[in-house]
């Protein structure tokens, strides 16, 4: 190697060669993280978003069925019936089956191995106004570390006289639990 | 304090620095043409098909108060006018609007499940599996607003 031993650096220009390289890759390092691509959800959470936009929509659907309907709170529950889970089904994700009242490992396999990483609970809680808010939490554990998805919604409470429709405020976010 | 000879040259290694930059710079500005193009990141992802699917839902449910179940499909219904109808065929998930004009939401499906809650008429549950196993499945459901938009 023609380099060697001919021109050698000591270890200040090497520290200043350094130096000068951090310097210089500073406002490459800048543009690069401006130019990357706004971040995508994952599989993982745009599935569990849909599961959330089920419960959801199924709470408004029940509303328009019976205007006093408001959502009860639950606990946390499974989305699938596995064979030796004791807790029950969450009742959002009854008579969605072909097959049976719950997704088992029966039915179609890639749904019930898509699903059956998620639970769902429903938080509600009565608020000023004559609102009543419902907030569906799906959860699920990405690299060890829990996750959530949730929607929220606006409900009007019964008994009201004629304003039944409620009103709605939907958002999503995805945090880990242990922030709470 | 003793100073050791090193193997480059400064000048070697201000070249090798010049070529770090240069080709991060190239990077960076690949990265921006992408960005700028976005149906050229990945066109092949599930998640951008399947959320045409749930945009296109979401606003026919939107109007629609009535729905049919077809073998293969749904027809959704504004005052027993036709809305829209979805339908899979040959692996396809056709929409088609009401003056018959259609598009293809997603190829590459293996089945897609349109059915009514059976308790709640005005839920529309749908289930989309697709060819690639190693793909989400979609399952999610819509209430047909009839116009209702609260």
């Amino acid at each position: 190697m023609k380099l060697k031993g001919r021109n050698g650096t000591n270890l200040l220009e090497l520290l200043l060669a350094l130096s000068i390289l951090s310097g210089a890759l500073y406002p490459i390092v800048y543009i690069f993280r401006m130019a990357q691509p706004v971040k995508k959800k994952t599989q993982t959470e745009f599935l569990a978003t849909l599961l959330t936009h089920h419960i959801i929509e199924t709470i408004v659907a029940s509303k328009i069925a019976n205007p006093d309907y408001l959502p009860p709170m639950t606990e946390t529950q499974p989305v699938v019936q596995s064979n030796n889970a004791v807790a029950n089904v969450s009742d959002y994700f009854r008579h969605i089956s072909d097959q049976g009242e719950t997704i088992t490992e029966s039915d179609t396999s890639q749904l019930y191995w898509s699903l059956k990483q998620f639970s769902c609970r429903v938080d509600t809680y009565y608020l000023e106004g004559f609102l009543y808010k419902a907030i569906v939490y799906i959860t699920y554990e990405k690299d060890g570390r829990p996750m959530k998805v949730f929607l929220e919604r606006l409900l009007s409470q019964p008994l009201l006289g004629e304003s039944d429709s409620g009103s709605e405020s939907e958002t999503a976010a995805e945090e880990e639990s242990q922030k709470q | 304090m003793i100073f050791k000879k090193g193997e480059l040259s400064f000048e070697a290694i201000l070249g090798l620095a010049f070529l770090a930059v240069f080709i991060a710079t190239l990077i960076s500005v690949y990265q921006f043409y992408l960005t700028q193009n976005p149906e050229r990141i990945d066109t092949s992802d599930v998640v951008t098909s399947y959320s045409l699917v749930l945009e296109n839902l979401k606003n026919d449910v939107k109007f629609a108060d009535s729905m049919k179940i077809i073998t293969d499909g749904a027809e959704l219904y504004e005052n027993q006018k036709l809305l829209s109808a979805y339908r899979h065929i040959n692996g396809n998930l056709y929409r088609t609007n009401a003056e018959g004009k259609g598009c293809i939401l997603m190829n590459r499906l293996e089945k897609a499940t349109f059915k009514a809650h059976p308790a709640l008429g005005k839920l529309l549950m749908v289930t989309l599996l697709p060819e690639d196993k190693m793909q989400i499945p979609f399952f999610t459901s819509f209430a047909l607003r009839g116009g209702n938009l609260d």
